[in-house]
């Protein structure tokens, strides 16, 4: 499948006439390709056929820095860092603890905001906003799923993955059919009322991303989300994130120290002492779908 | 949105069952002892005023002495005295009166049967019966005609009949009261205890034979008129209680010849006054029971706050995620205040049917009315509801005040 998806990627040039416009220059990996160009498997452009000239960025981030005051101690955990994530990309974003790469998942993820810099989600500045603003964007345009699944313990599936859909205040009928649906998106369709506790740690996973996915975010935000799996289990969760970023364009950022997460992306990320080091594509990921690709 | 957060606090505390109940049971026990206290507290409260009204609601009392209030008061130095020239004044002057009594009582040596015993002699106008509205058991009670005539005829209490005469009927006997001879004429229909204790230890003469036969030593005063304990009257209605008394009192000024400065030396006292006072007392009584209980609520509060923090603590995640997911601040204040409120409601109302119950079984065992109020009742609940409100605004607020990445990553 996802061989399919990359065969049928276009000419290279585009993609770095948009990144121009950034103040990013993308790192060139071994195989020539420029960055980007393998993300753009976005559902427009499959399903119309339009070109990938009008990919659309997701995120926009401009000389984001993050200081920590501690005692008289300043700690930049974040010195500048611009990224642009394009619609449809499936993303790493790599570093050792201590890198800053959890400080830019929380200011990514609107549970943190930056020190200075500017962040355009899904075409909205939220560098600016308040604590109630930012969690109603949470709410609408990001999917969290956690190493440690944070379900809803002796509750039933369907529940868990409605929660989002409560604070959004969809009404109780809108929230079982769209939870329902989220939850035969990643497979479960048949464990809808299984409470949370009564699942293995892969089916918990993906109640977890149905959750994310329930109410149509603009990303998937997933913090090692095979950390606390068994590596055939971590394939199975890789490969479900592959198929939603193949079939629905979905655009999923990773972030983790785990290379074999990074392998199964289009786009790897590379962050250390605050500052970005790194910004690879690659063609020739690995598909978690064909067999156990799994093991370190 | 409200409906969702109430039932998640519902799934919430049905998840955590055991530990639900043991909270709510501060709580419960709480408003449960809040109710059944104020059930017997109430229940004194109607059982003084049955104790006054079955005396007669009209009825004005005149007693020699100041009423005084706290101690060191009594009018037993004041030299005050009610005489029978008091009574006769009274009753000729007052209008807006339907019936009259008077009596004069002390203790004699009551003797049957080579029995003796103290007992406690009233002697009364004919009138008396029927002005505090006793019952005649068997027999007869004296007439004008006895009080007339000095007669030596006795009507006696059950408890002294019990006392005496265990295996005899008492009527017709003879007995002896301070030695000098009695028949017994009739027994009283028994009226049981009251505050001021056994109403049935009594023997009543004609007011005539006691002030010149049993009690002749004590009956006078040293200008040498004849002693009353009290004087009562039974006035047409409510309305008139009030003009009856400044009637009496105008009376028995001129007659004791009382100074404008000088206080009366007499007490007029109402019924309907009586039954306000103890009213007041029990009213206190009835507070204090409540106050008391009171405090097992708030304990029962305490309990809630202490839980809640637990659950803050523990669910730290769960908040952090609910925060990721796009809960507001607000949204997780409010979650957490219905849990809390939820909670103490739930306790509250179980402890009102524990109350209700608890009241019921007083009753059942102790023979001792007790009254359930509905404003007691919804007192309690509503009193419940704060408890939750109060002491889970703090557990609420520390919840609504983490930082999701905090407590995303809390172990």
């Amino acid at each position: 499948m996802f061989g399919n998806l990359l065969k049928s990627k276009k000419p290279q040039a585009i993609e770095t006439n948009g990144l121009s416009d950034d103040d990013m220059e993308p790192h060139v990996n071994g195989n020539g390709v420029s960055n980007g160009l393998a993300s753009n498997a976005s559902r427009f452009t499959m399903n119309n056929g339009v070109s990938e000239l009008i990919r659309k960025p997701v995120i926009e981030t401009k000389g984001i820095t993050k200081t920590y005051k501690m005692g008289d101690e300043v700690l930049n955990a974040l010195s500048g860092v611009d990224i642009t994530i394009y619609q449809g990309d499936l993303v790493a974003i790599m570093g050792p603890s201590g890198s800053g790469k959890s400080t830019l998942m929380n200011i990514v993820g609107c549970l943190d905001k930056p020190t200075s810099g500017t962040y355009k989600l899904d075409g909205v500045d939220v560098e600016k906003m308040n604590d109630d603003q930012l969690a109603g964007i949470r709410n609408q345009k990001i999917g969290f799923v956690f190493q440690s699944f944070n379900l809803l313990r002796r509750t039933p599936s369907i529940e868990n993955v409605a929660q989002p859909l409560i604070y959004a205040n969809v009404g109780g009928r809108e929230r079982s059919k769209r939870s329902r649906e989220a939850l035969e998106m990643v497979g479960l369709g048949k464990r809808l009322h299984h409470h949370a506790n009564e699942l293995s740690g892969g089916q918990q996973q993906r109640v977890a991303i149905a959750r994310a996915l329930v109410t149509d975010p603009a990303i998937i935000l997933a913090d090692e989300p095979t950390g606390n799996l068994d590596s055939k289990t971590g394939a199975e969760i890789m490969c479900l994130f592959q198929t939603l970023n193949a079939q629905r364009g979905m655009t999923i950022i990773f972030v983790t120290h785990d290379p074999r997460i990074a392998s199964h992306c289009k786009r790897v990320i590379r962050i250390a002492d605050g500052r970005i080091i790194g910004d690879d594509v690659t063609v020739d990921f690995l598909d978690a779908c064909k067999g156990d690709t799994f093991r370190e | 949105m409200l409906f969702e957060l109430l039932k998640l606090a519902i799934r919430t505390l049905r998840a955590n069952g055991a530990r639900s109940v043991l909270t709510m049971l501060g709580i419960t026990i709480g408003v449960g002892a809040v109710i059944t206290l104020l059930a017997v507290g109430t229940g004194v409260q109607k059982y003084i005023n049955d104790q006054f009204s079955s005396a007669g609601t009209n009825l004005v009392a005149v007693q020699a002495g100041r009423a005084q209030r706290g101690p060191g008061g009594g009018g037993f130095g004041t030299q005050a005295a009610i005489t029978i020239d008091d009574y006769r004044a009274i009753v000729a002057g007052v209008t807006g009166v339907t019936d009259h009594a008077a009596d004069f009582s002390r203790a004699a040596t009551f003797v049957y049967n080579a029995k003796n015993s103290e007992v406690n002699v009233q002697g009364v106008t004919a009138s008396y019966l029927t002005v505090r509205n006793i019952a005649m058991g068997e027999g007869r009670f004296f007439e004008e005609g006895d009080e007339q005539a000095r007669a030596r005829v006795v009507v006696l209490g059950p408890t002294v009949v019990n006392d005496l005469f265990p295996d005899e009927e008492p009527i017709d006997k003879m007995v002896r009261l301070n030695g000098v001879p009695f028949k017994v004429i009739g027994v009283l229909a028994p009226r049981g205890k009251s505050l001021f204790g056994d109403q049935d230890a009594t023997a009543m003469i004609p007011l005539a034979t006691a002030h010149e036969r049993v009690f002749a030593t004590q009956a006078r005063t040293p200008n040498g008129d004849l002693r009353l304990n009290t004087i009562m009257l039974q006035t047409v209605d409510e309305k008139a209680r009030l003009a009856v008394k400044q009637n009496i009192s105008d009376i028995l000024r001129v007659r004791h010849r009382l100074p404008d400065d000088e206080e009366n030396d007499f007490t007029v006292l109402t019924s309907a006054e009586l039954i306000d006072a103890f009213g007041a007392v029990t009213g206190v009584l009835t507070a204090f029971l409540g106050a008391i209980a009171s405090i097992s609520l708030l304990v029962g509060g305490i309990g809630i706050m202490n839980i809640m923090l637990v659950s803050v603590t523990e669910r730290t995640r769960e908040i952090g995620l609910r925060k990721a997911i796009g809960a507001r601040s607000r949204l997780v204040l409010m979650q957490f205040l219905i849990e809390a409120m939820f909670l103490s409601l739930l306790g509250g109302i179980i402890g009102v049917i524990i109350g209700v119950v608890g009241a019921k079984a007083i009753e059942y065992f102790a023979s001792f009315t007790t009254v359930v109020q509905l404003p007691a009742v919804l007192l309690a609940v509503g009193f419940s509801l704060l408890v939750g409100l109060f002491f889970g605004i703090y557990p609420a607020r520390r919840a609504s005040q983490l930082n999701p990445i905090d407590a995303l990553r809390y172990e």
